[in-house]
């Protein structure tokens, strides 16, 4: 169980002049996401989503705030354990395009501590799901924008973590890519693996989450099940609840 | 450091690093192919020169009314290599300069001697060696009328031109003279390619993997700093090392070659034995390697500063310039390799090579070469992986990190340096302190040390204003009670007394350094007192102060804890002073100077304690008689157990008095503030 608690991240804005003024990108945010569930994260460019989920992926250290790790019971303190339970992917988790799809399998599976045959085996069963095996054999650069997302997802599973976080795992791929990768969360979801990722796609969300949190300018204006948002709303359909949620934050901040 | 973790990410760095065109050009192509080609075709253009002068004819014009004998003399010159071609020309001095003659010879008789004037034009070449020529014809010329007259005379013309008769003779094997002329040129030409040969992977590795989104990957994965640092040091390194043995074999080649041209031409006359140079060869492989570890934790260091390919390209200018200047020093004759140059990074594996080359070999200089080069890239690695803040590095924190570099309106005040960049400044610091302060020393001596105090103190406070931090704070600019100057001195006769303990320890083990140190001190000084108190008593204890108990010691106490903070300083301290054996002692008495400081939250009790210290230095120094009347230890060669003793407990015993008078001010404080 991956849980962030007030996560706070400020940065500083570049102005006129050169001049910089502090911002919450975060603002005071706490979530959490449990074995065998998918949460889903809904929000405007700029909304603060991908700083949150760097943060709750560790790679980013949050201003103020604290993420904790759960394994079972047990409070995982270390970070770079805890690194070795989560798959993060983003637009930014770029690959080494000079490495082959199972040379970068390889070595990441030797950074978590995993021995040869295992290793062997993880990347037969992965090309296998994710259907990489004619190409898992090509230079990174070579491969096609799916073919690429799919080597990425690769690079996330290869260690077995327990919590994933995607950011935008969908963006920019065709309707078959993209279903193959929701089609995977659900799998994942039925392993028992919990799921966090961010969306701009409401049907995608409205299938596929158990939970919804929407977030505008760094903070949470609505969370729940789909059917708690629709009743709190009194909408039907999410793309209108969103819409609905987002204007009421921009009403509270013109008072 | 998990070492598995390191070894596969070494390995995926090397993949990434040979993949890459690049690299595999700048490694094979530059050595393999592009030197030997710089070198024939240099031989073949200069040959081919040479051949063309020496084959020419050169065109004169006899500008007077001759009589026939001087154009006999020029039409038959005994030489076959080039020859003369009378020109007759309406206009000469207008045919010269177009050109189409390449000298003009006028004669006039003055008093039955025979005055020729040659013009010719020294920006034209043909005209210069035409001119030569001509010189040389009218010389024997010359030489032949003396002969005639001496003959005339009567008298020997051998003895009586030349009544003495030098004769040289070399004794200079072959192999000294090859040596010589290549210790002049190798060092620097490896030097260079060496570093040629890291930048590349330096650059590809760090400011490349930004540029690329890599690192984000590489965050996500369980790999802490040091690890990813090592990794792409020992991948850097190895190309490094690989390009380096590469240059060798190439130049190696290449040297063979042209070897064997010259012999050819210079048949039996120049034969070199090949075999004399093999255990310079191997000493001097050893040294690259070394050398190759050094650069390429230096190029990797500036690399990683760098946010972009473009960038790391313009760190890497400077850098180059540095490696160029450092790696002149070799061909200076009168620097030699000794305990201090070998310290120097680049010029001393330039002049160990250059040393080599001329069969000096000693041991222990070798071996120093290789430890400093070695320690030196090992420290900077380490460095980099404290300053290396991926986090920074990826998203631009604006927090902490390195604010030098910034733009100066984007730096938020604070009250203390980051360490990031106060290490940034102890790096620059003594960077400048090796290089313009030896330069500043070696020039105007004991005024050169005032130069190094004026690094020492400058680059600190100019890096506190423009990082905007509070420099009052910063360097501890205050007053206060005047019981920290007593505890303060007590405190520093106690160290003095252990350090002499700690240094005759150092002594013992590291035995030759300390020796070198105070002579070389005692030569800069001179004899004026005042003046040796001013520079090394006064000049440090306000300048080193500010700096170490100042600045270092500022910024270390605003990211450790108290105890750390002053570790740290003090070990900074220490090794500042470049001396092995000095280290220890330097790094206690630093140590005790930063508690005060830190207690008194004031840099003036610490500059009164180090002026002391280094007065007394200068006072030994001075009246060395009167100081073994009074501290009768320094009379001996060594320190007798019960000294040992006796020192050992009047130290702790002074550093106790005056630990416990700070202490009780800090109480009184505390008692005051609780009353108010």
């Amino acid at each position: 169980m991956l849980i962030g608690e007030n996560l706070v991240k400020s940065f500083e804005r570049n102005e006129k002049r050169g001049k910089k003024t502090e911002f919450n990108a975060v603002d005071n945010i706490s979530i959490e996401v449990s074995q065998g569930e998918i949460v889903g994260i809904l929000g405007a460019n700029g909304a603060g989503k991908t700083t949150l989920l760097r943060m709750l992926a560790g790679i980013m250290k949050p201003t103020s705030g604290q993420v904790i790790f759960r394994d079972g019971d047990t409070r995982v303190e270390n970070e770079l354990v805890m690194k070795g339970k989560i798959g993060y992917l983003s637009g930014n988790t770029k690959l080494y395009g000079r490495l082959s799809t199972r040379e970068l399998l390889d070595m990441i599976g030797r950074i978590h501590g995993m021995d040869t045959s295992e290793i062997g085996e993880r990347i037969a069963e992965i090309s296998d799901v994710l259907n990489m095996g004619e190409f898992i054999d090509n230079r990174i650069e070579k491969l096609s924008t799916g073919q690429t997302q799919r080597a990425s997802i690769s690079r996330c599973l290869i260690h077995s973590p327990q919590i994933y976080i995607f950011d935008e795992p969908t963006l920019g791929l065709d309707i078959l890519s993209s279903s193959a990768i929701i089609e995977f969360m659900l799998k994942e979801k039925e392993k028992g693996k919990g799921v966090i990722y961010s969306t701009h796609y409401m049907e995608e969300a409205e299938y596929l989450c158990d939970r919804i949190i929407m977030i505008g300018k760094g903070r949470i204006i609505g969370s729940g099940t789909l059917e708690e948002l629709r009743n709190s709303t009194g909408l039907s359909n999410l793309r209108e609840i969103f819409r609905e949620l987002v204007s009421q934050e921009e009403d509270l901040y013109e008072f | 450091m998990n070492f598995k973790i390191v070894k596969s990410l070494y390995k995926k760095e090397m993949l990434d690093v040979l993949r890459d065109k690049k690299t595999v050009i700048m490694m094979l192509v530059v050595p393999l192919v592009l030197y030997p080609l710089v070198m024939i075709c240099s031989l073949t253009i200069m040959t081919g020169i040479t051949n063309s002068i020496s084959s020419s004819t050169y065109r004169i014009c006899l500008d007077f009314e001759d009589d026939g004998h001087v154009e006999e003399l020029f039409k038959n010159t005994d030489e076959v290599s080039y020859s003369f071609e009378i020109v007759t020309c309406e206009n000469p001095d207008k045919s010269l300069a177009d050109e189409e003659i390449d000298a003009i010879i006028r004669k006039t008789v003055e008093n039955g001697r025979e005055c020729f004037d040659i013009t010719y034009m020294s920006s034209i070449n043909n005209s210069s060696y035409a001119t030569d020529m001509i010189q040389k014809t009218l010389k024997s010329y010359s030489h032949s009328l003396t002969v005639g007259i001496l003959e005339e005379a009567g008298l020997n013309p051998e003895d009586t031109l030349a009544p003495v008769d030098v004769h040289y003779r070399d004794v200079s094997t072959n192999e000294e003279t090859a040596g010589s002329l290549l210790g002049m040129l190798i060092p620097f030409m490896l030097v260079m390619s060496l570093l040629m040969g890291t930048m590349y992977p330096a650059i590809d590795t760090t400011a490349g993997e930004k540029e690329r989104g890599t690192l984000e990957t590489m965050l996500t994965l369980p790999v802490s700093n040091s690890e990813l640092i090592m990794s792409k040091f020992l991948a850097v390194g190895t190309i490094g090392v690989t390009s380096a043995i590469l240059n060798l074999i190439a130049m190696g080649g290449v040297g063979a070659y042209m070897y064997n041209m010259v012999a050819s031409v210079r048949e039996g006359t120049g034969r070199l034995n090949m075999a004399k140079f093999v255990p310079a060869i191997c000493v001097g492989t050893l040294c690259i390697l070394a050398f190759a570890i050094f650069i390429s934790a230096i190029s990797m260091c500036v690399c990683a500063l760098a946010r972009s390919y473009k960038e790391a390209n313009n760190y890497l200018t400077p850098l180059t310039l540095i490696v160029m200047f450092a790696s002149f020093l070799g061909f200076i004759p009168n620097v030699t390799l000794s305990t201090s140059t070998a310290l120097i990074p680049v010029a001393n594996v330039c002049l160990l090579v250059r040393d080599l080359l001329l069969f000096k070999y000693s041991i222990r200089m070798i071996a120093l070469v290789l430890f400093v080069n070695v320690a030196y890239g090992m420290i900077s690695v380490m460095l980099l992986s404290k300053i290396y803040n991926s986090e920074a590095v990826i998203f631009g924190d604006g927090s902490g990190g390195i604010q030098i570099f910034e733009r100066r309106s984007n730096i938020k005040k604070g009250m203390v340096p980051t360490t990031q960049d106060a290490w940034l400044v102890i790096i620059i610091t003594a960077m400048l302190v090796i290089y313009a302060g030896g330069a500043a020393q070696l020039k105007y001596g004991i005024y050169g040390l005032l130069v190094t105090q004026f690094i020492v103190v400058g680059i600190p406070v100019i890096a506190t204003i423009y990082t905007k931090k509070d420099v009052k704070h910063t360097f501890k600019l205050k007053g206060c009670s005047l019981k920290f100057f007593i505890g303060g001195i007590f405190v520093i006769a106690g160290g003095i007394m252990l350090g002499i303990i700690v240094s005759a320890i150092a002594g013992l083990i590291f035995k030759d350094s300390a020796m070198d140190a105070s002579e070389s001190m005692a030569q800069i000084v001179g004899d004026s007192f005042p003046l040796a108190i001013i520079i090394i008593a006064l000049a440090p204890a306000i300048c080193e102060e500010l700096m170490f108990r100042g600045y270092v010691l500022g910024a270390m106490s605003g990211k450790y804890k108290q105890k750390n903070a002053i570790i740290v300083s003090a070990v900074i301290f220490g090794v500042y002073h470049m001396s092995v054996s000095k280290f220890f002692t330097t790094a206690l008495i630093g140590g005790l100077i930063c508690y005060v400081a830190v207690k008194s939250q004031s840099i003036l009790p610490g500059m009164l304690m180090h002026f002391v210290n280094n007065a007394l230095s200068v006072v030994i120094m001075f009246y060395p008689d009167e100081a073994a009347r009074i501290f009768l230890v320094f009379e001996k060669e060594r320190l007798a157990v019960s000294d040992v003793m006796i020192m050992l407990g009047f130290g702790m015993a002074f550093v106790a008095l005056g630990v416990y008078i700070i202490k009780s001010v800090t109480k009184e404080k505390i008692i005051n503030n609780r009353d108010l």
